[in-house]
C-alpha cells in the first residue's frame, strides 16, 4: 500500500518545521516555503498563509527575530532569524517528536 | 506584474486599518509574491498563470490580519488612559530641530539684512532659502509623527505633501519679494505666484480627498462611544426637531439684535449679545440633555 502525506499531522509541526529551517540559516518566506516543499519532494503543498501565521505566532513568542533586507529590485525581503530561545524550542520539540513517535509506532506495532 | 501584486494585495487588505505592522506584512506579502511569480516564470509559466497559482496558494491570509488589527486594537485601547503622550523618535527629535535652528537662521539673517539695507526685499530674500526647505521639513516631519491620536503617514504620501507646501511657501515667498522690489502690480504678481501655488493646491487637494483614516483604533473607539451616546440622545425625532427649532430662533435673533445694536452704538456693545447667544445655546443643550436622561 503507497502512504500519503497526513497534512493535518504536519501542520501540528509547522513551526518546528520552520525553526528547523531556521537552525541552518536567516530565511525569508518564499524561500523556507520553498525548501519546504524541495525536503518532502514536492508532496507537502502548505498554504502560505499556515506560515505566516507561524511566523507571527513564533514572533510573538521571541523564538524568531524578523528584518528587513536591503533588496531593491522586487520589493525589500523580511528575513527571520532563530533566537536562542528558539533554538532550545526546537531541540525541545525535536525530542519530544522523536519520544511521542516511538509511542506511536509501539501503539501501532500490531496489526 | 509589479502593479498588478501590489494591487491583489491591498485589496486583500481592503477595509482594514493601515496600522504600520499591517503595512509591513504586506510588503513581506507582496515580496513572497513576487519572488515566487519570477520563479515559476523562470521555469516556463506564462506570467498570468504564474500569478494565478501563486494568490491560490496563499491561502486565506485575512485571518491573519485580522489578528494583526485586533491584537492592536486591544492592546491600544487598554493603553488608552496610560500613553496619551506624544512618541518622538529620535530621527524626528533630530529633524526638528535641524528645522527649527535654519529657520531661525533664517530669520536672524533676514533681520540683519533688512536693517543693514533697509529695504524689506532684501530681507525677504534673503529669508526665502530658509522658509521653503524648512517649511517642507515641518510639514514632512509633522505626518510622518506618531502621536497619542494618529499612526504616521507614508513616507512617499508625506513628501508629496511636504513637496507641494513647498513650492506653494516657494510662490509666496517670491512673489512677495517681487511686490517690494519694483512695485509691480497685483496681476503681475499673481502671474508670479500661481504657476507655483496652483499645481501644488490641486495636487494637496487630491491628496486631502483620497486621504485615509489613520486614527488609532482607542481614538475610532472613543468616536463610536461619543457618536452612539449622541445617537441615543437625540433618538426622538420630535425632541430633535423641537431642539434644532429653538436654537435657530436664538442665532436669527442674536445676529439681527447684533445688527441693531452695532449700528446704534458699536460693535463692543454688539459683540455681547453674541457671547449671550452662546450661553442660550449651552443651556438649551443642558435642558435637552436633561429631558432625555428621565
Amino acid at each position: 500500500m503507497k502512504g500519503k502525506v497526513s497534512a493535518d499531522l504536519l501542520r501540528g509541526h509547522t513551526d518546528t518545521i520552520v525553526l528547523g529551517i531556521l537552525m541552518k540559516s536567516d530565511s525569508y518566506g518564499y524561500e523556507i516555503y520553498n525548501t519546504i516543499l524541495e525536503k518532502t519532494g514536492g508532496l507537502y503543498q502548505l498554504k502560505e498563509a499556515t506560515l505566516y501565521s507561524s511566523y507571527k505566532r513564533l514572533e510573538k513568542e521571541e523564538c524568531i527575530i524578523g528584518y528587513w533586507g536591503d533588496e531593491t529590485q522586487g520589493g525589500r525581503r523580511k528575513y527571520y532569524r532563530i533566537t536562542d530561545k528558539g533554538k532550545n524550542r526546537y531541540r525541545q520539540n525535536k525530542v519530544d517528536w522523536e519520544f511521542t513517535q516511538q509511542i506511536l509506532n509501539q501503539l501501532l506495532e500490531e496489526e | 506584474m509589479n502593479i498588478t501584486i501590489k494591487k491583489y494585495v491591498d485589496d486583500l487588505f481592503h477595509g482594514y486599518e493601515e496600522t504600520p505592522e499591517l503595512r509591513d506584512f504586506k510588503e513581506e506579502i507582496t515580496s513572497n509574491l513576487h519572488a515566487r511569480i519570477s520563479n515559476l516564470e523562470e521555469k516556463g509559466m506564462q506570467s498570468n498563470d504564474a500569478f494565478t497559482k501563486a494568490v491560490a496558494e496563499l491561502g486565506d491570509i485575512t485571518t491573519i490580519a485580522d489578528e494583526i488589527s485586533k491584537q492592536k486594537r486591544n492592546e491600544l485601547i487598554g493603553e488608552m488612559y496610560i500613553q496619551q503622550g506624544n512618541k518622538v523618535g529620535v530621527k524626528h527629535a533630530i529633524g526638528y530641530t535641524v528645522a527649527g535652528s535654519v529657520l531661525l537662521f533664517g530669520l536672524i539673517t533676514s533681520l540683519i539684512t533688512y536693517f543693514s539695507t533697509n529695504n524689506i526685499f532684501y530681507g525677504i530674500s534673503a529669508l526665502l532659502p530658509f522658509v521653503v526647505p524648512t517649511g517642507a521639513a515641518f510639514v514632512f516631519l509633522g505626518l510622518t509623527q506618531e502621536t497619542a491620536r494618529n499612526y504616521p503617514m507614508s513616507w512617499i504620501r508625506a513628501l508629496i505633501y511636504a513637496l507641494a507646501v513647498g513650492s506653494i511657501l516657494f510662490g509666496i515667498t517670491i512673489s512677495t519679494s517681487q511686490y517690494y522690489l519694483d512695485g509691480n502690480t497685483w496681476v503681475e504678481i499673481l502671474g508670479i505666484l500661481i504657476p507655483f501655488a496652483i499645481p501644488a493646491l490641486a495636487i494637496l487637494a487630491f491628496l486631502l480627498l483620497t486621504e485615509k483614516k489613520r486614527y488609532k483604533p482607542w481614538v475610532v473607539e472613543e468616536q463610536r462611544i461619543i457618536m452612539e451616546d449622541y445617537y441615543q440622545r437625540y433618538s426622538d425625532p420630535e425632541l430633535t426637531a423641537k431642539r434644532g427649532l429653538l436654537s435657530g430662533a436664538l442665532w436669527v435673533g442674536a445676529l439681527g439684535l447684533f445688527g441693531l445694536i452695532w449700528l446704534l452704538t458699536s460693535v463692543i456693545y454688539a459683540l455681547f449679545v453674541i457671547i449671550l447667544a452662546v450661553v442660550c445655546e449651552m443651556l438649551i443643550e443642558y435642558k435637552m440633555h436633561k429631558k432625555s436622561k428621565v
